[in-house]
Parts: structure tokens; C-alpha cells; sequence
């Protein structure tokens, strides 16, 4: 087997759909809810992060029930294709995934990579009541080994991305304690700051499903 | 085709993994030289062995590092032959035991959580045996492996290694007794965990920890002083137990008692405790993610981290007194620099107010103090 540290790192930002083996480091921010193939498989959506941004990665089976928040993870090998309008990470042939450490790396949840693009899925909607065959949906298939049809990813454990305070609470109050609000506030009056992204993206609050349990939603 | 993993990782014999977890590097190193020594002395009689041994470990320092390092890791990995394998370890090392002790506190600082149950148990007997062999920097060994003991912990495996300590502690005692920083420590140590160890099942455990302290602070006050400060405020959390209150009393009316040199609480109340000891409460683990939270972390930015570190360390009714060494932790030993201080980096008021508004979320009342 290649030895995965003389190949080139990627970062979050620069994986687009189609993009073959890659090579990423990142942190794990939050594991899905398992659920299961028609084959018998599980299949779990984690949202991963590196400095330049979040993305969802979808894990099958025993890797996946490992897999923990805080966790810092080896992509080698990974692929990236669109599931359900929304650009997702896997492990290829050849490729694996594995924990290098835990809790110290900083990240940047925003921008979410991983973001249902509504021209994409509006296309694929269109499509499939056309009954044309949709490049979308086809081209993702997970894991080549997987014959089945590949699970949704899970929905309902990702909490909407919300940082931002209410307008009109002054900013300092709300950062540094736990959602609370309680009226301590810096000293030097320093603000917090959240990390640069396109403000379009810290308003969405779903970043991989509709809220919709997956399985009803199939048709 | 059911997706199967890419490489099936062989488990090793010393640390605990998963599929999902990359080989150890350490690990790997390690079981190397236990190769190379069984490829020594495979199939000779213990003597010729031993000749084996020693003829390559004359060979070269690398020789010998691997030589003594296979030994080392049959020590914590094969029980049965420990004895054995320790006696051929002192037999053959030119070094003074360093390689080992290097590799012993490597193991203490990034690897004692994930330890196999075996390892585990061998390297608290093979630390006894270096101090039977009154290896110089055992009594260093000694205090990397009290740092282990995590406060505000009750299961099995950190009872176990309070306990085991304990008596190294106890059996050795005239040994302990010739470091002064090492009374300190243990007795830093312990008052701490005193503390822990208030429930009816842990009370033999805390009498041990109790007559522990109680001789070390009647015969050698001098020693303990050396903490500071800090002692008063550990005294005042045990002072309820029978043998402190006694203690109490000779500190506040009789010190003499104690030590000629002793002239009063206010002696101890003006000594200013060393970070060292505020530190020496953490667990490796526990201060390598303090640390990046305060020196990486950006304000806003700190929630998941807090998450992560709470459901870690956090989560248990017991586990309310290690707050207190936190935030102690946070304001006597986390320092930053003027660069960090005028940064966005999570600032000090913020983890301390997170810690202290995350307590009193369990339905047991938190430990009076």
C-alpha cells in the first residue's frame, strides 16, 4: 500500500464533485443517525471539518459506529459526488479512514460545503418526473463495492448551524458561555469572531436533508 | 461485496485499538525490538542467552537501546516472564536505566489511557521494581505515574492505580522519605483524592490514604510545607476525618508538635504554591485539551470543544471536584503570552465561567467544599 503522507492533503474547499483521491485531514463534528441499506448495511453521515470549512462524509458499517465527535480523522483515498443535491465524501477502493488524534485542531464550521444546492436538486426533481435518467443520482453511488441502493444520509442529529446572536442582543453577552445569555461580557470588549464565509451560508439551518425522516421521503 | 476494510490492522499487544485507529508508532517500535530480542535468544539456554544479550548490547548504542527496549516491552506485555526478563534487563543496561525511564514516561504522558489491562498492571510492578533497585529517577517515574490519577474519578481502572501506587508508597518507604519533593507530591496527591473516596465501599481505600498522609505530615511537616499555600486549602477539605481534625488542632495551637522549625499556620498561609502542583492534578490528556483551548481555540468558536471535553471528563456526579482543580488550574499554571492575550484566542474568563455554569446540571448535589 502507498504510504498516505507523501501524498499531496487536501482541504474541504477545494473538494468538488467528481473529485477522486483525496487525501484529507479533518475533525469530526457530529455522527448521524445510523441507517441501514436494503442490503443490511449502515450507513452513517458525519459532518467533518477542517480550517477551510465543513463537509459530510458518509461511513458504512463498523467504521462508522467507531467514529466519534471530536475525533481527527485520515481521508486516503476518498471520493466526493453529489447525494441528493448535496456534495458528500467516501471512502474509495483502496482508501481508508483513520483516527490520528482527537480535539486539537481548529476548524471552521462555515462554510458547509456539504449544503443542499437548490438548482441541482430542482434539476434532479424536474428530472426524474420527466422520467429522464438523472446524472445526479446516478453518479453518486457510495462505496463501488456496495451494490445496493445507497441509504440517505441520516437526518435529525445535525442542530441547525446557529452561532449568530438575535439581532439585537449585543454580541458580547451571548459568546463564551453555553447559549446563555447573562449579561457578562468581555472586558476589552474584544468581539467574538465567527469565521469568515459567505453570509448565504451561516443563515441555512439544514445542511444535509430537509428534516424529513429519509425513508418516507423515498418514492 | 460487502465494503470491507481497505487493511485489516493487526491488534497490538500493549495499546488498545480499533479498526479505526492509525498503527502506533510507539507500539510498532516497540514490538520491533522484542523481535529482535527473541530473534537473540530464541531456543538457547538462559546463560547462552543472556551472552547473546550482552554481546550485542556491546555492539552499539542502537544494540543495545533495542536490546533493552524488547525487555522492556516483554516486561508489560508477557507476565509471566517478567521476573525474568527484569533481571536480564539489569543485568545487561549500561545506561543507568535511562532508555527505559524515557520510554516509561513517554508511555505515561500519551499512552497510559489506552493501555491494555496487562501492559497496564506491568508497568506499575515493573516502576516498584526500579524503586527496589533504587534506579535514580524512579522517585521522577513515581510522580508522572501519581499524575495519572485522575481526580473526580471513581471506576475501577483509576481506583486501581491510586491503590497500587499507594502501596508502592507505603512498601517503600524509607525510600520515599529521601525526596522531598516526592512527599510533597504523593501527599499533594492524596489529600486530593481523599476526597474522591467519601462513599462506604471506598472507605478502607481512604483510611489507607488517610494514615498515608497523617505520617507523612507528623514525620516530615518540613517537606510538606514545601507545597504551600495550597496545604491549608487541602487540609480544610479533609478536616472533617478524625486524624486531620486532630492534625488541625496541633497546626492551629500546637505546631511545634510538628516541626521545631514550624512556627505557625501563617508560615504556611505566606509560602506560595509552585504551578507544578497545580498542574500535577491534571492528567496528561486533561492538560494537553485545557492547553489548546486556551491557546488555539478562538473566542466563538469554543462550544464543541467544551462539548467534547465535558462528556470526556465531565459527565459524572463524582466528577464535580475536578472542576475546582480546573479552574485552579486555568488561573495558577495557563499563562499566555501578551500576543495570545490581545488575540481573538477563547480567553481564561471564558472557560472558567463555562466550567462554573455547567455545574450543579446533575441531580446529586456537588461536593460541599
Amino acid at each position: 500500500m502507498a504510504a498516505p503522507t507523501t501524498e499531496a492533503l487536501f482541504l474541504i474547499k477545494d473538494v468538488k464533485a467528481g473529485s477522486k483521491n483525496l487525501n484529507i485531514v479533518f475533525i469530526v463534528l457530529e455522527i448521524g443517525r445510523v441507517t441501514k441499506t436494503k442490503d443490511g448495511h449502515e450507513v452513517r453521515s458525519c459532518k467533518v471539518a477542517d480550517k477551510s470549512g465543513s463537509i459530510a462524509i458518509s461511513v458504512w458499517d463498523e467504521l462508522g459506529s467507531l467514529i466519534q465527535p471530536g475525533d481527527i480523522i485520515k481521508l486516503t483515498r476518498g471520493y466526493a459526488s453529489m447525494w441528493k443535491g448535496c456534495l458528500t465524501l467516501y471512502t474509495g477502493r483502496g482508501g481508508d479512514l483513520q483516527k490520528i488524534g482527537e480535539f486539537c485542531m481548529v476548524y471552521s464550521e462555515v462554510p458547509n460545503f456539504s449544503e443542499p444546492n437548490p438548482e441541482l436538486l430542482a434539476q434532479a426533481n424536474q428530472q426524474n418526473k420527466s422520467g429522464k435518467p438523472d446524472q445526479n443520482q446516478r453518479g453518486n453511488s457510495p462505496p463501488n463495492q456496495n451494490s445496493g441502493t445507497p441509504a440517505p444520509p441520516g437526518n435529525g442529529a445535525l442542530p441547525p448551524f446557529a452561532n449568530n446572536p438575535p439581532p439585537g442582543t449585543p454580541r458580547d453577552s451571548t459568546f463564551g458561555i453555553i447559549g446563555r445569555p447573562n449579561g457578562r461580557s468581555p472586558g476589552n470588549g474584544a468581539p467574538p469572531v465567527n469565521t469568515a464565509g459567505p453570509p448565504a451560508a451561516t443563515k441555512s439551518s439544514v445542511t444535509i436533508s430537509n428534516g424529513r425522516d429519509p425513508r418516507r421521503a423515498k418514492r | 461485496m460487502e465494503p470491507a476494510p481497505a487493511k485489516a490492522k493487526p491488534q497490538g499487544r500493549l495499546l488498545v485499538s480499533t479498526q479505526l485507529d492509525a498503527r502506533d508508532e510507539l507500539e510498532e517500535r516497540l514490538e520491533r525490538c522484542v523481535v529482535i530480542v527473541q530473534g537473540l535468544t530464541n531456543g538457547l539456554s538462559e546463560r547462552e542467552a543472556n551472552d547473546a544479550l550482552n554481546a550485542s548490547v556491546c555492539k552499539g548504542q542502537q544494540q543495545h537501546e533495542e536490546v533493552c527496549l524488547g525487555l522492556f516491552t516483554l516486561v508489560l506485555t508477557e507476565a509471566s516472564q517478567a521476573q525474568r526478563c527484569y533481571r536480564d534487563l539489569t543485568l545487561v543496561n549500561r545506561d543507568g536505566m535511562n532508555v527505559v525511564l524515557g520510554k516509561i514516561n513517554q508511555i505515561l504522558m500519551e499512552k497510559f489511557l489506552k493501555l491494555q489491562d496487562t501492559p497496564r498492571t506491568q508497568l506499575v510492578w515493573l516502576v516498584r521494581e526500579l524503586v527496589k533497585s533504587g534506579v535514580i529517577g524512579a522517585d521522577g517515574v513515581i510522580m508522572t505515574l501519581l499524575k495519572q490519577i485522575a481526580g473526580g474519578d471513581i471506576s475501577a481502572k483509576n481506583l486501581w492505580l491510586a491503590e497500587n501506587v499507594l502501596d508502592i508508597l507505603l512498601d517503600q518507604k524509607e525510600w520515599v522519605l529521601k525526596s522531598g519533593m516526592l512527599i510533597a507530591m504523593s501527599v499533594y496527591t492524596y489529600l486530593r483524592l481523599i476526597v474522591d473516596h467519601g462513599t462506604p465501599n471506598l472507605l478502607p481505600l481512604r483510611q489507607k490514604e488517610v494514615d498515608f498522609c497523617i505520617s507523612m505530615l507528623r514525620e516530615k511537616f518540613m517537606e510538606c510545607l514545601i507545597i504551600g499555600r495550597d496545604l491549608v486549602r487541602l487540609l480544610q477539605n479533609v478536616a472533617r476525618i478524625q486524624e486531620m481534625e486532630l492534625l488541625w488542632r496541633d497546626l492551629l495551637h500546637n505546631p511545634q508538635v510538628l516541626s521545631p522549625q514550624f512556627t505557625g499556620i501563617l508560615q504556611l498561609l505566606t509560602a506560595r504554591t509552585s504551578r507544578k502542583f497545580l498542574a500535577c492534578r491534571l492528567t496528561p490528556d486533561m492538560e494537553t485539551k485545557l492547553l489548546f483551548m486556551t491557546s488555539r481555540v478562538r473566542f466563538g468558536q469554543q462550544k464543541r470543544y467544551q462539548d467534547w471535553f465535558q462528556r470526556q471528563y465531565l459527565s459524572t456526579a463524582e466528577s464535580q471536584s475536578l472542576r475546582c482543580d480546573l479552574i485552579r488550574y486555568i488561573c495558577g499554571v495557563v499563562h499566555p503570552s501578551n500576543e495570545v492575550l490581545s488575540s481573538d484566542i477563547l480567553p481564561r474568563w471564558a472557560i472558567i465561567g463555562w466550567l462554573h455554569m455547567t455545574k450543579n446540571h446533575e441531580l446529586f448535589p456537588a461536593e460541599t467544599k
